[in-house]
């Protein structure tokens, strides 16, 4: 399938990488994102000593009983400038965001929600080093995001109950990350 | 010499005391001499009772002790009668060791005694050159009394208000706040070292995480690059094959970048005098201590306001009771000086009211003493001391006169030697005009400095003498008692003068060596030579010393006209004795004694001078041997009544009172004879 390819994919580069490290590389996964069944793991390369690039992913496939779900699939490429020295420190981050996204019967809504999303963000954080190799960080962020989706009826695979897209402010991302680098 | 008696109404003298309108009769302070009485000393001794001896004539004298008059005493000099009083107007004092004593009594009528005011009362002794003012009496009533006090209670108040030097400390500074103050700092600085300290080892921590974690990346970067090292690759633009990281500059957190530049220390701050002055000042009261500062510049002005009536040194000050009679016995001794014969004492009263006005007194009685003295019998007649005159005398006097070198003529142009010259016509001249002396004889002698031959100087000194010798005479008319009287004679090399001239220069660093030379070489151009051997010292023997050896001296013979006899001897006035003698009149006693002690030990004025200091075994010793004069016999009586021989002293005072009558009259003003005109009763139709 596709998400089987990209997960190859990133595996194979994820090998090369360790091959060629000099705390140039990192790999890391949100915690939070993980606790809330969204698996992810971001992949990142600095620049220079106050530059990075990000390119975390998300892929959350699961449904739950009464249709409850929050599924998604998405990435979120992005920079960021670091205040001390990459990957060490506080940093401000921006990135694009683009997915798709099927989310329904969560916090007592009788809908769900299938489009996709597409937008910009901003965010800070701080990285802790708490070895040679591994980090801990956190960062939040927020932004704009136009949503197009379809809306549903939550009862088994529902009827279509409306249509809509627009932009939308909000939270996109927090998150606290294991880091390690290579 | 009788005290003149006078009455005086005892209540009539009033005056106006107070400017209200009832009039208030002032009475009068009274000074009146005490009861004379010579006090007994010893008890033990007893005169004798009856003296007898036979005078110069061969008659005998009798003399027995009188009786006292048991209801009067000794003497009277104030009797009292019902509101009339019989004063003394003048007493005879003696001075003894040039020491007057004064002495009176105050009287203080009670109506001059009152709750209300002060009773000021200054004695006051009218000398002839100045006026002395006695030690003051103050008599306070018992209002004025309580008043003076509590002036000073008032103003001890105000004092006692004004925080000392000593209590600034505990008053004008507050000590707790200070020390709480002084914690809070320390605590401080305590804090700021700790807060150093942890964030230094934080500082190690991370850098030592970080440096970890460079090491292991930088090794791997040049891992990568070793990799691919030779190959064209694009990888080498990847950061990860050639970025290597250093903890340095603007990586370094800025709130670790003092640490990480190594020669930072970490102070430990401690209480400084600074710190602790700023403090000190935070908590002193400015304000307290200002107002302090002010109450202290007011203390003078204070005192002004409240001791209206400040207590005074005085002979007395003392509290009285209204209405009471009072009596004082004031007693002083005054020293003598030159020409004190008369002493009158008044005194100046003063009533000080409540209500600070001042009433003068009327004045008061006046009392005069007369001061009997030793210096009345000094012997003033001039004394002379012998001078021995001799018929012959000698001037002389020395001419520098200058040569050209090797020349004899005297020429006038040359140096000084027309003035020198001229010296020598001037004491001529002097010598004449008085008359006194004629001139003999007059010994020119010419001299000159060693420079050059003995023989040649010699010869050159002889023939400036004669030149000189006949210069002489053509500048005088009276050639030829130049010829007669001037004797040219010659010296050459003056060695004589020139060894007293080096022997009185200190400045010589050789002296004694060039002294050994000058005595011990016979040749004189050989001595000459062998002073060179110390040129510093010859250059100025040259330059100083030898110039004063050329010259002529003049030495003048003469002798006193009208004289025949070799020596006389010529009664000179002794200024020194007299200059004594003026000192006994000024009283200077001891200056005087000095003098005559060491010249004259056995003179009439010596004695005079010792009794008058009251060394009386040497003045009697010295007295006795004087001549029977009248004076000597009744300084004679004083000693030995001084001395408790009164029967000499009787013996005495009537041999002086036969030789001269008028010693009767003095015996009375001298204490010590006075004795023996009472005692013995003597003299009694004389008075």
């Amino acid at each position: 399938m596709r998400m089987g390819k990209k997960l190859f994919l990133c595996a194979g580069m994820l090998a090369f990488c360790l091959a060629v490290s000099a705390q140039s590389y990192s790999l890391r996964t949100n915690v939070i994102g993980l606790a809330t069944t969204n698996l992810n793991i971001e992949g990142s390369m600095t620049l220079s000593r106050k530059w990075s690039l990000h390119l975390p992913l998300q892929y959350n496939p699961f449904k739950f009983g009464h249709n409850r779900q929050f599924r998604n699939f998405y990435a979120a490429p992005g920079a960021r400038y670091w205040l001390l020295e990459s990957y060490m420190g506080g940093f401000i981050g921006m990135y694009g965001t683009a997915g798709t996204y099927s989310v329904g019967n969560l916090f007592g809504n009788k809908y769900r929600y299938e489009g996709e999303g597409y937008g910009v963000g901003v965010s800070v954080g701080k990285a802790y080093q708490v070895g040679r190799r591994w980090n801990l960080e956190w960062e939040v962020g927020a932004g704009a995001v136009w949503l197009a989706y379809d809306k549903y009826l939550c009862k088994r695979c529902g009827d279509l109950v409306g249509r809509d897209y627009g932009w939308h402010f909000f939270p996109t991302r927090a998150a606290f990350n294991v880091v390690y680098l290579f | 010499m009788r005290t003149t008696r006078r009455i005086i109404p005892f209540a009539l003298l009033s005056g106006l005391l107070l400017s209200c309108a009832t009039e208030h009769r002032l009475a009068r302070v009274r000074i009146s001499q005490p009861r004379m009485k010579e006090p007994v000393t010893d008890t033990a001794y007893k005169v004798p009772e009856q003296i007898t001896w036979t005078d110069d004539k061969g008659e005998q004298h009798i003399v027995t002790r009188a009786e006292k008059d048991s209801v009067t005493g000794e003497d009277i000099t104030s009797v009292e009668l019902s509101e009339i009083t019989v004063m003394a107007r003048s007493k005879q004092v003696a001075e003894r060791n040039g020491k007057i004593n004064l002495d009176f009594v105050v009287t203080v009528p009670g109506e001059l005694i009152s709750n209300k005011w002060q009773l000021q009362l200054t004695p006051v002794a009218y000398k002839p050159a100045d006026t002395l003012y006695l030690d003051r009496i103050f008599l306070s009533g018992a209002d004025f009394a309580k008043m003076q006090k509590k002036g000073y209670m008032r103003y001890q108040a105000f004092m006692n208000s004004i925080i000392p030097d000593s209590l600034y400390l505990k008053k004008m500074f507050d000590e707790k706040g200070y020390k709480k103050a002084l914690a809070e700092l320390e605590e401080e600085y305590f804090q700021a070292w700790k807060h150093e300290v942890l964030q230094k080892e934080r500082w190690i921590d991370w850098s030592d995480k970080a440096n970890a974690r460079f090491a292991l990346f930088n090794w791997r970067v040049e891992q990568n690059r070793r990799a691919i090292a030779g190959y064209n690759s694009i990888l080498e633009h990847l950061p990860a094959y050639w970025m290597t990281r250093e903890l340095e500059g603007k990586y370094i957190p800025s709130k670790w970048k003092m640490f990480a530049e190594g020669n930072h220390k970490i102070r430990t701050r401690s209480i400084s005098p600074e710190d602790s002055a700023a403090i000190t000042k935070r908590f002193t009261d400015f304000g307290k201590i200002a107002e302090n500062r002010k109450r202290k510049e007011q203390a003078d002005a204070m005192y002004d306001k409240y001791v209206r009536f400040p207590y005074e040194a005085a002979r007395l000050d003392t509290v009285i009771r209204e209405g009471d009679k009072f009596v004082y016995y004031y007693k002083q001794e005054l020293p003598a000086t030159e020409n004190t014969k008369k002493i009158d004492l008044t005194l100046d009263g003063l009533i000080l009211a409540k209500d600070e006005t001042r009433t003068p007194l009327p004045p008061s009685d006046t009392i005069t003493y007369f001061i009997s003295s030793m210096v009345q019998f000094l012997d003033r007649s001039p004394r002379y001391k012998k001078k021995i005159v001799t018929r012959k005398d000698e001037v002389s006097l020395r001419a520098y006169v200058a040569y050209k070198t090797g020349s004899t003529e005297f020429r006038e142009e040359i140096g000084n030697n027309r003035q020198e010259i001229d010296k020598v016509f001037e004491t001529v001249r002097s010598i004449n005009y008085t008359g006194e002396f004629l001139i003999d004889s007059v010994l020119m002698t010419a001299t000159s400095s060693p420079e050059g031959s003995a023989g040649m100087n010699l010869f050159l000194s002889r023939g400036r003498a004669t030149e000189l010798k006949k210069y002489l005479a053509r500048r005088t008319e009276d050639a030829e008692g130049i010829d007669s009287i001037f004797r040219p004679a010659w010296r050459g090399e003056d060695w004589d003068r020139l060894r007293g001239l080096v022997a009185g220069d200190d400045t010589l660093k050789h002296r004694s060596e060039l002294l050994r030379i000058m005595d011990g070489t016979e040749n004189p151009d050989i001595r000459e030579y062998a002073l060179r051997k110390y040129p510093e010292d010859y250059r100025r023997i040259r330059e100083r010393h030898y110039p004063l050896l050329r010259g002529v001296e003049f030495r003048f013979h003469l002798h006193r006209r009208d004289m025949i006899q070799d020596t006389v001897v010529m009664p000179v006035i002794d200024s020194t004795y007299m200059d004594a003698v003026q000192m006994i009149e000024d009283r200077k006693y001891r200056q005087a004694l000095a003098l005559l002690d060491e010249s004259y030990p056995e003179d009439y004025n010596t004695a005079v001078c010792l009794m008058s200091l009251g060394y009386d075994a040497r003045a009697l010793e010295i007295m006795q041997k004087q001549q029977d004069t009248s004076d000597r016999n009744y300084l004679l009586a004083i000693l030995y009544s001084r001395l408790g021989r009164k029967e000499d002293a009787v013996k005495s005072y009537v041999r002086s009172c036969d030789q001269d009558g008028t010693k009767i009259w003095r015996g009375r003003l001298d204490p010590e004879i006075n004795t023996l005109i009472e005692t013995y009763n003597l003299y009694k139709d004389e008075y």
